[in-house]
């Protein structure tokens, strides 16, 4: 308990430096990752709100694959041209641009990164919605289910294993570089009267 | 390693505490940047990625046939006298796409009469089949694909082709590339033996190949 009290230099100071520095890169990573799956899984909760996953490269480099595409349902006659659209296609959703607009009101739709135009015609029916928020990255372990990619898909679960492990290196006290400085924390300051471990 | 004097549940520092909370929020507003930016970017509708410039994820369908027609100029073909060309169609791109199928779009529909008469049957090549447009020595069905013969992918009457194979969902299954492939296709064409295809003719016709993605 002496040392608790007393400012400590030399080398377990500095590793525990390092150890505190790599559970903060944890935290980012971890929170980074999780705000975005977060983001992406709470988005369809919201009235008329849909998502779907880029799974291919067309719409690069506006859309990446394991993008996850936001979308709200909207009348057929606002999805002017340039819109990004989603609609039913014949194997899955897909993700296009709208480039032109036909007399009788249905879409022309085109990857960005595909030369040619799509060969049907988009009407309301097949119409589900148009683009309106991109939550970049985080559905790529589902195109990667979908390849049967599974060791990518146990390289991403390990890593963010890794990221949520080391970020609990930040909360012992064993890795806090600034051990020793006479100065509660809050916490302690508050939970001891309820019957917390005094300080 | 351990360090052995560490007091059982001490709490961390204001200074770590505050450390942690920093990068909690530094990622949230990083998360909120990248989301708010990138939605920004692909959904503002004031560029478009025009279809032939290079990208990443450049997806392309192309053939060997130089813009040129496949039968060209062929006259006074009497039944008994198929007509063979073939043709090598490539797939480029750094994704695994979806089946590629071939039909006859409207603007390659036939002009003309003789469309009710003219079967047309076409052959899968196989993977490491020889052919090009224009030369179909060293061409190998693919024993895979067996819908009446070895290859035969499609066989028919041109305009029943023209009826009915339209667009990609109705079109034929060529094959399904796992990631940029070619493969070499074997037409041949045949006038039936009808006294309705006497002196008829049909001009303008062709095939496009095409695969989806989503």
């Amino acid at each position: 308990m002496d040392e608790f009290r007393r400012p400590e230099v030399g080398p377990d100071r500095q590793r525990r430096a390092i150890r505190f520095g790599l559970g903060l890169g944890g935290v980012f990573l971890s929170t980074v990752v999780l705000a975005l799956a977060v983001l992406a899984a709470a988005a369809p909760l919201v009235p008329r709100w849909e998502a779907t996953v880029v799974s291919s490269g067309s719409m690069e480099p506006a859309l990446r694959r394991g993008d996850v595409v936001v979308f709200a349902d909207h009348p057929i006659e606002q999805t002017g041209v340039g819109t990004v659209v989603v609609f039913d296609g014949e194997l899955s959703a897909v993700v296009h641009r709208v480039v032109d607009v036909n007399d009788d009101g249905t879409l022309v739709t085109r990857g960005d990164a595909n030369r040619a135009r799509d060969s049907g015609a988009v009407d309301a029916t097949e119409l589900r919605g148009a683009g309106e928020l991109v939550v970049p990255f985080i559905g790529l372990p589902r195109v990667w289910l979908a390849e049967g990619r599974y060791d990518l898909v146990g390289a991403a679960v390990a890593g963010l294993a890794l990221a949520l492990w080391s970020a609990r290196l930040t909360s012992d006290a064993a890795n806090d570089p600034w051990r020793g400085v006479a100065r509660p924390s809050p916490a302690t300051v508050w939970l001891t009267p309820l019957g917390g471990q005094p300080a | 390693m351990s360090i052995p004097d560490t007091p059982p549940l001490a709490r961390s520092s204001l200074h770590a505490t505050a450390a942690r909370l920093a990068a909690v929020a530094t990622a949230l507003l990083l998360v909120m940047f990248l989301v708010l930016s990138v939605s920004r970017a692909a959904f503002t509708a004031t560029t478009e990625n025009a279809g032939n410039s290079i990208s990443a994820g450049d997806l392309a369908l192309t053939d060997d046939d130089g813009e040129a027609a496949m039968f060209f100029e062929l006259t006074d073909i009497g039944p008994n006298d198929p007509q063979v060309n073939c043709i090598k169609v490539t797939y480029t791109g750094d994704f695994d796409p979806a089946m590629i199928r071939f039909y006859v779009p409207a603007d390659l529909a036939p002009a003309g009469d003789l469309a009710p008469y003219l079967d047309v049957k076409v052959e899968l090549g196989a993977p490491a089949s020889l052919g090009g447009f224009g030369d179909c020595t060293g061409f190998v069905p693919d024993p895979t694909v067996n819908l009446l013969d070895p290859g035969v992918v499609a066989d028919g009457t041109l305009a029943n082709m023209a009826a009915n194979k339209t667009d990609y969902s109705s079109g034929y299954d060529a094959w399904d590339p796992s990631a940029s492939d070619s493969r070499v296709f074997r037409f041949t064409v045949e006038v039936r033996n009808d006294a309705g295809a006497i002196g008829q003719s049909a001009t303008g016709w062709g095939f496009r190949w095409e695969t989806q993605t989503t």
